[in-house]
């Protein structure tokens, strides 16, 4: 990585770019050498993060409406002889 | 009110005494906490909450060394917190409910109202166990309640890039404590099944889902320890015990009216933690809307701001700020909050230019602001603001290094 001194500002942020070109910011008190790197599971998760984030949502639905049901709404209908 | 529950019961007469034990913990935190005092608000250091921005005028106390009233304050305090502690001895119920009324109010009003600061989410588990125990019918059942939605609800802040990836921990210089980074992803995703899911099983019948339930939520919290300290485990450990430990005992469900103020609770809490998701854009990035539910650990943050103070006589002096630690918000609103109030209260300044830069979990740096002149903005608590902008519209400006948690 190479400073770029004309882009960093003195007492904020360092700025450094990679070989590749990526702009990396580097804010006071944080460390040039410490390159963030996706770990590979991570990127694999992060290839499908659409499903992932479908499924916590069903998740959470089907067990609200579980518990809910079967602790409030049931409950309640049974009170006014319904169920 | 409603003191005749504690009698009989051990599992709450133990919930009240965690309470007093809480207060004095965060009590301890605040005596020589600065955010809501005189000097704060001179020194433009306070923010007040978005839905009540002129809390200012409430900053009356000095804490030392610049004066004796918020320590004299937080004494008498004390002093009602030792008495509680004695009337729980007598079993005085009633009283002991009674004592802790200005104590619950002092505490509620500073994470709601007088500083933006306070509104922590340890802060709002204290003012739910201290709504049920002090006002509201079925104790015992609305305690176990709060605790089992409380984790419930934090996993809709959880289903994010941040927590689902696990680019939270991956994006810190020391990782998540004591596991590989390679396997951050697995205990993460762990953590939101059993908060969504696991954590009902509190409530089970069966000995060993309730059990199992009960040791996963131990350990979590132990080895949350290890990043966030004492406060946030003996915050919720000593209730999680409390009600779930060997004092445990299946409550039936109250459906009778006595549970109506119990369940409006509940219904509030999850309006409250969905209300974010009806202000345009993502919460974690535009910190719109993000305190209005439980936002712990919701993301990992990096941020810089650079602003210029243009004085009427031609001048301009630079106020730069930047923000390493992944806790921390990293809040549009604060910075706006300050410059505004520098606006108001000072009278030579023209203008003030700003740009505002935030990451997300390892992710680039946007440029969420950049306006000619903040003494112009208004700030809505309740909608999204247009300034701020969002990851679609905003520039990347860079991509940022590892940063650390404090």
């Amino acid at each position: 990585m190479t400073k770029n001194k004309d882009e960093s500002k003195e007492g904020l942020y360092d700025v450094y770019y990679q070989e590749n070109g990526k702009k990396i910011i580097v804010l006071e008190g944080l460390n040039a050498e410490d390159v963030y790197e996706v770990p590979v599971l991570q990127k694999m998760i992060h290839d499908n993060y659409g499903v992932l984030e479908i499924f916590y949502w069903i998740l959470f639905l089907c067990t609200a409406i579980y518990l809910i049901g079967l602790h409030l709404v049931l409950p309640i209908l049974r009170k006014f002889n319904l169920y | 009110m409603f003191a005749q529950e504690f009698k009989n019961n051990v599992l709450l007469q133990w919930a009240l005494s965690a309470l007093v034990f809480v207060y004095f913990i965060v009590f301890d935190g605040w005596i020589r906490d600065t955010v809501f005092t005189k000097e704060a608000f001179e020194q433009f250091r306070y923010v007040c909450p978005p839905y009540f921005q002129s809390c200012g005028d409430l900053y009356i106390l000095e804490a030392l060394p610049l004066g004796y009233s918020q320590t004299i304050l937080y004494m008498v305090f004390f002093g009602i917190l030792a008495w509680c502690v004695y009337l729980i001895y007598r079993k005085e119920w009633d009283v002991v409910q009674l004592c802790l009324m200005p104590i619950f109010i002092w505490h509620a009003a500073n994470t709601f109202l007088f500083s933006d600061f306070r509104a922590g989410n340890y802060e709002y588990y204290v003012v739910a166990f201290g709504l049920v125990l002090l006002f509201f019918p079925h104790k015992e059942f609305f305690l176990k309640l709060t605790l089992v939605i409380f984790y419930s609800l934090s996993t809709v802040s959880k289903i994010h890039p941040g927590w689902v990836e696990g680019g939270y921990f991956t994006a810190l210089r020391t990782g998540l404590p004591l596991f590989p980074d390679w396997s951050i992803p697995l205990w993460t995703n762990l953590v939101i099944f059993m908060e969504m899911v696991g954590a009902w099983f509190l409530l089970s019948r069966n000995v060993i889902l309730q059990r199992g339930a009960l040791l996963f939520f131990t350990i979590f919290h132990i080895y949350s320890g290890i990043l966030v300290e004492y406060r946030y485990p003996a915050t919720v450990l000593p209730f999680v015990l409390i009600a779930f430990g060997p004092l445990y005992r299946y409550t039936k469900v109250p459906l009778d009216m006595k549970s109506i103020v119990g369940w409006s609770f509940i219904a509030l809490l999850i309006i409250l933690q969905f209300s974010p998701k009806f202000i345009t854009g993502d919460e974690k990035i535009t910190a719109e809307g993000n305190k209005y539910g439980l936002y712990m650990f919701e993301a990992n943050h990096q941020c810089f701001s650079e602003a210029k103070i243009y004085y009427d006589n031609g001048e301009s002096k630079e106020e730069n700020f930047s923000q390493i630690s992944s806790r921390n918000r990293c809040e549009p609103y604060h910075r706006w909050f300050r410059f505004k109030q520098l606006c108001e209260r000072k009278d030579k300044i023209s203008r003030i230019e700003w740009e505002f830069n935030h990451s997300l979990n390892g992710g680039p740096f946007y440029k969420i602001v950049d306006v000619d002149n903040v003494c112009s903005l208004e700030y809505s608590s309740i909608r999204h603001n247009t300034w701020i902008k969002l990851p679609t519209e905003a520039a990347a400006v860079g991509y940022p290094v590892k940063n650390i948690f404090y």
